[in-house]
């Protein structure tokens, strides 16, 4: 709804960036961040510097919103990232950063977002898997684990927030022309459109469309699911 | 800050949680007056259902942000491994949150 407080993650670029780039434009009060600042503004959005993988960080954001803004009532999950691998290739290290960022920032933000939703008995989260996770696809061992982990936590913690009368859904992406995907081969990209029922790459007005749904006023009624695109 | 004032923040919030609470939830919901520092949180005798509780917690760890700008973790490694759990009754709450509430003002210095 316009004048909502929405927070946004991963919003310096990608769909992040567009996700926060519509709902300021449709009049809500859109707070983002990421590791680095954004080379793009707007008047209904202000950016935070975080990593959702670190407490403090995140701690530090949603003591920014609370004494800003009093409340939260949608929280869209999206900061993420992927490096796509064979996972016998692939470095303890990465893995660690990928589950960080995807599914403990993920845990981190909802956590504590959900802390300031609960006054307010109300409240929308948001979060992103892929479309790698029905798929399995081949490459994305690490990436596609740490989204299958996104969409176990997003079921359970519906049912555990569900009496605050917040609800937690999840969105699966098809690839979309985003950096994420920019190491891919274009013919790797090009065989799993192919499996898709719907056969071309996914837009950001695609997701927006999702998100739209689940955080409208009338969704009350709809959570712990996973939605997602071009009929993986 | 004294330890007094952390009792009455967390009454205060428990207070807040039993008005929540359907009265088929809670059909012995006492006189909110008689909450005091020995009512316990636990057990048969606690009013709370296991969700009750986790609000009462969430509730007291905003309450104190909120009022006095004290950021504390109460469900931490150290409050579930304590051969006493800090959770008994209000009072025990009180002792652990001022516990919490000290050492981050110390830390802070």
């Amino acid at each position: 709804m316009p004048n909502d407080v929405m927070l946004v993650t991963g919003t310096r670029k990608g769909i992040g960036r567009f996700l926060a780039e519509y709902y300021a434009a449709g009049g809500h009060r859109v707070i983002g961040c990421s590791r680095q600042p954004p080379d793009w503004s707007h008047e209904c959005y202000e950016h935070v510097i975080a990593d959702v993988s670190n407490e403090s960080d995140v701690k530090r954001l949603l003591a920014r919103i609370q004494k800003n803004y009093g409340r939260l009532d949608v929280i869209l999950n999206n900061a993420g990232i992927a490096s796509m691998n064979h996972f016998l290739l692939t470095p303890a290290q990465t893995a660690e950063k990928i589950i960080g960022t995807n599914f403990t920032g993920t845990f981190l933000i909802c956590r504590e977002g959900a802390r300031l939703m609960m006054k307010h008995r109300r409240g929308r989260i948001v979060n992103f898997s892929t479309i790698a996770v029905p798929m399995s696809l081949e490459g994305e061992a690490l990436y596609a684990s740490s989204k299958s982990a996104v969409e176990t936590f997003t079921k359970i913690i519906a049912r555990e927030l569900a009496p605050y009368g917040i609800t937690c859904n999840a969105v699966g992406p098809a690839p979309i022309e985003t950096d994420l995907i920019k190491s891919v081969p274009p013919d790797k990209i090009q065989r799993i459109v192919e499996r898709l029922a719907i056969k071309r790459l996914g837009t950001f007005r695609d997701v927006a469309n999702v998100v739209d749904f689940f955080i409208r006023e009338e969704s009350d009624y709809i959570t712990g699911q996973v939605l997602y695109l071009g009929g993986a | 800050m004294e330890r007094k004032q952390i009792a009455e923040l967390i009454i205060q919030c428990l207070e807040e949680v039993l008005s929540e609470m359907d009265e088929s939830d809670n059909p012995g919901n006492p006189d909110p007056a008689g909450l005091s520092e020995s009512t316990p949180l636990l057990g048969r005798k606690s009013m709370l259902d296991s969700l009750a509780l986790v609000t009462l917690i969430v509730s007291t760890e905003q309450t104190l942000k909120e009022r006095q700008g004290i950021s504390v973790t109460i469900v931490d490694e150290r409050a579930l491994s304590m051969e006493k759990s800090p959770f008994r009754t209000v009072g025990t709450l009180a002792d652990y949150v001022w516990t919490l509430v000290k050492e981050t003002l110390a830390h802070a210095e």
